[in-house]
């Protein structure tokens, strides 16, 4: 479902991702994994539109992505997450997950002005829809807590619910799973098989490898914002030049 | 008794104008990081257009009203859209931001005075029967009354587009934190124009109300300019009912200080409570984010 072709992209001099090649199936949990500075998260930033490729390109099911707005990257059906917390924080839970579905509502200004029949349903659908979100992430009874008084794992949870809420076909998520304990881990990697399993294709990019290595079906690692590997985690795990990189041999 | 009650009501009067800048002031640096030093001329090209309109034309007043703030929010989405978006969109420092909007502003004072000369224009009473209302023993016009009360109306009715209405959530959550809200699909840049558009119409709306108690001239904006954004920062800069409070405090305590002490004193009084407020509680009251991390 999402093509990635020949995707470089370079800051002056520095060539950051170098022509990356790489598919990945619907329905399929995907993870891109590197060293640090691999440029795992400027790809992902590519494909939800943060940056522009300086060449290649990103396809979503044929259509061309690559460089477009991250408004309409987010309409087209690809939601992410954030490496570090981005939640708006002085609004409460319901309400994240209110603005996560902005652009699956439809009534414009006028009838918001007006506050016509139309309006009123969709608020309805929209809260309504909002509670099934928190309860699918394990958060249900937090709806009015303001976003930043939530305890660090669950403002982690709330970002993937807030991503969910705007009905993504594919989600990104940039480490998932940091700054959590074991616990919180596991029940993240719950969570991710769950929302495969609402047909939902998942890309994720994250340094814990137990954690990778568990729940992705197919993987591609990056090094020097190279592609070295591309395949099932037991294939992955047997190559040379991973074990190398991760490794810190040669010289 | 009687006294008291009529500067209050002029200090009401005041207040909710500056209210309509600061409020203005406020939601362009909570949606944009920017200072908008064009909010005052905005008021008094808004109070010119309806000027025209009712005046000159003889528009009824609530229609040359409706038509002035539609204009005047068309001016504002434009003012951004052609040219702050742009410094925006090049990397411009903040600073050079702030100087385009200080240059329109001078701009649109110089159009004002070539299109409508330099006279001041004396703008003719909104209620026919011009007999004041009587509050008590005070007698209040009923152009002071009106100024009030849709000024506290534009607040509600703020309050409720920005906290109910979709496309007021989407401002908010645009202004809170704009990567995620480009990434939950809400154009950030048009949320950015809208937001200039309605400070723009408040602006305008502000302009309006005044102008029957005022001459309409093109200097009308420089008395309300400085004093509307030392609302806003007593009040907590970039918090919009801090603006709201900041605004009503310096235009009571402008009026109590010249009916009771004398208009000697004013500047003085209103300039030396913003110094102390920066100084000694620089969040204002609505404790706005005051310090860079």
């Amino acid at each position: 479902m999402l093509k990635v072709t020949d995707l470089t992209i370079k800051f002056g001099g520095l060539i950051a991702v170098d022509s990356v090649n790489f598919e990945i199936n619907k329905g399929d949990i995907f993870g891109l994994i590197g060293p640090n500075g691999a440029g795992k998260t400027t790809s992902f930033n590519m494909i939800s539109g943060t940056f522009k490729p300086t060449s290649g390109t990103i396809e979503l099911n044929g259509q061309r992505i690559d460089g477009k707005p991250m408004y309409q990257i987010n309409k087209l059906g690809i939601a992410r997450t954030y490496q570090n917390i981005n939640l708006f924080k002085s609004m409460t839970v319901l309400e994240n997950l209110l603005v996560g579905q902005h652009s699956r509502l439809s009534s414009g200004l006028p009838s918001a002005v007006l506050r016509l029949g139309k309006q009123r349903h969709e608020e309805e659908a929209a809260r309504k829809k909002a509670l099934e979100i928190l309860k699918f992430v394990s958060l249900d009874g937090k709806e009015e807590v303001q976003s930043n008084a939530l305890p660090y794992g669950e403002q982690r949870i709330l970002e993937i619910g807030r991503a969910l809420a705007s009905d993504p076909s594919l989600l990104l998520l940039d480490e998932p799973a940091a700054g959590m304990n074991p616990t919180e881990k596991n029940q993240l990697a719950d969570l991710i098989i769950k929302i495969r399993a609402k047909g939902i294709t998942v890309l994720l990019v994250e340094h814990d490898m137990r954690f990778v290595m568990g729940i992705t079906d197919r993987i591609c690692v990056l090094n020097y914002g190279k592609r070295i590997a591309l395949g099932t985690p037991e294939e992955v795990q047997k190559n040379e030049e991973v074990i190398t990189a991760y490794l810190g041999g040669g010289d | 008794m009687n006294m008291f009650i009529s500067v209050l009501v002029g200090g009401l009067v005041l207040g909710c104008t500056y209210g309509m800048l600061s409020l203005g002031f406020s939601l362009i640096y909570q949606a944009s990081g920017y200072m908008n030093f064009t909010q005052a001329n905005l008021l008094m090209f808004g109070a010119f257009l309806a000027w025209q309109f009712y005046s000159e034309w003889k528009i009824p007043f609530i229609a040359s009203m409706a038509l002035a703030v539609v204009i005047m929010f068309f001016i504002g989405w434009m003012m951004e859209r052609s040219i702050i978006r742009v410094l925006v969109a090049k990397k411009a420092r903040n600073i050079y931001v702030v100087l385009s909007t200080i240059a329109l502003s001078i701009i649109m004072e110089n159009a004002a005075m070539l299109i409508w000369d330099a006279r001041p224009h004396y703008f003719p009473p909104i209620f026919k029967d011009s007999a004041p209302v009587k509050l008590g023993t005070a007698s209040v016009s009923k152009e002071s009354i009106l100024c009030i009360v849709v000024a506290i109306c534009a607040m509600i009715a703020l309050h409720f587009f920005l906290n109910k209405t979709k496309f007021g959530t989407s401002m908010r959550a645009a202004a809170q934190n704009k990567t995620a809200a480009s990434c939950m699909g809400i154009n950030v840049n048009r949320t950015i124009g809208i937001t200039y558009g309605i400070a723009a119409a408040l602006a305008c709306l502000g302009g309006i109300l005044v102008a029957p108690t005022l001459y309409v001239s093109y200097g009308l904006g420089s008395q309300f300019g400085a004093k509307s954004f030392a609302g806003a920062v007593i009040g907590g800069y970039g918090n919009i009912y801090g603006a709201i409070v900041g605004a009503l405090i310096i235009g009571l305590l402008e009026t109590f200080v010249s009916g009771y002490v004398s208009s000697a004193y004013k500047e003085f009084v209103v300039y030396g409570v913003l110094i102390l407020v920066m100084i000694i509680k620089p969040s204002g009251i609505f404790n706005a984010k005051v310090y860079d991390e």
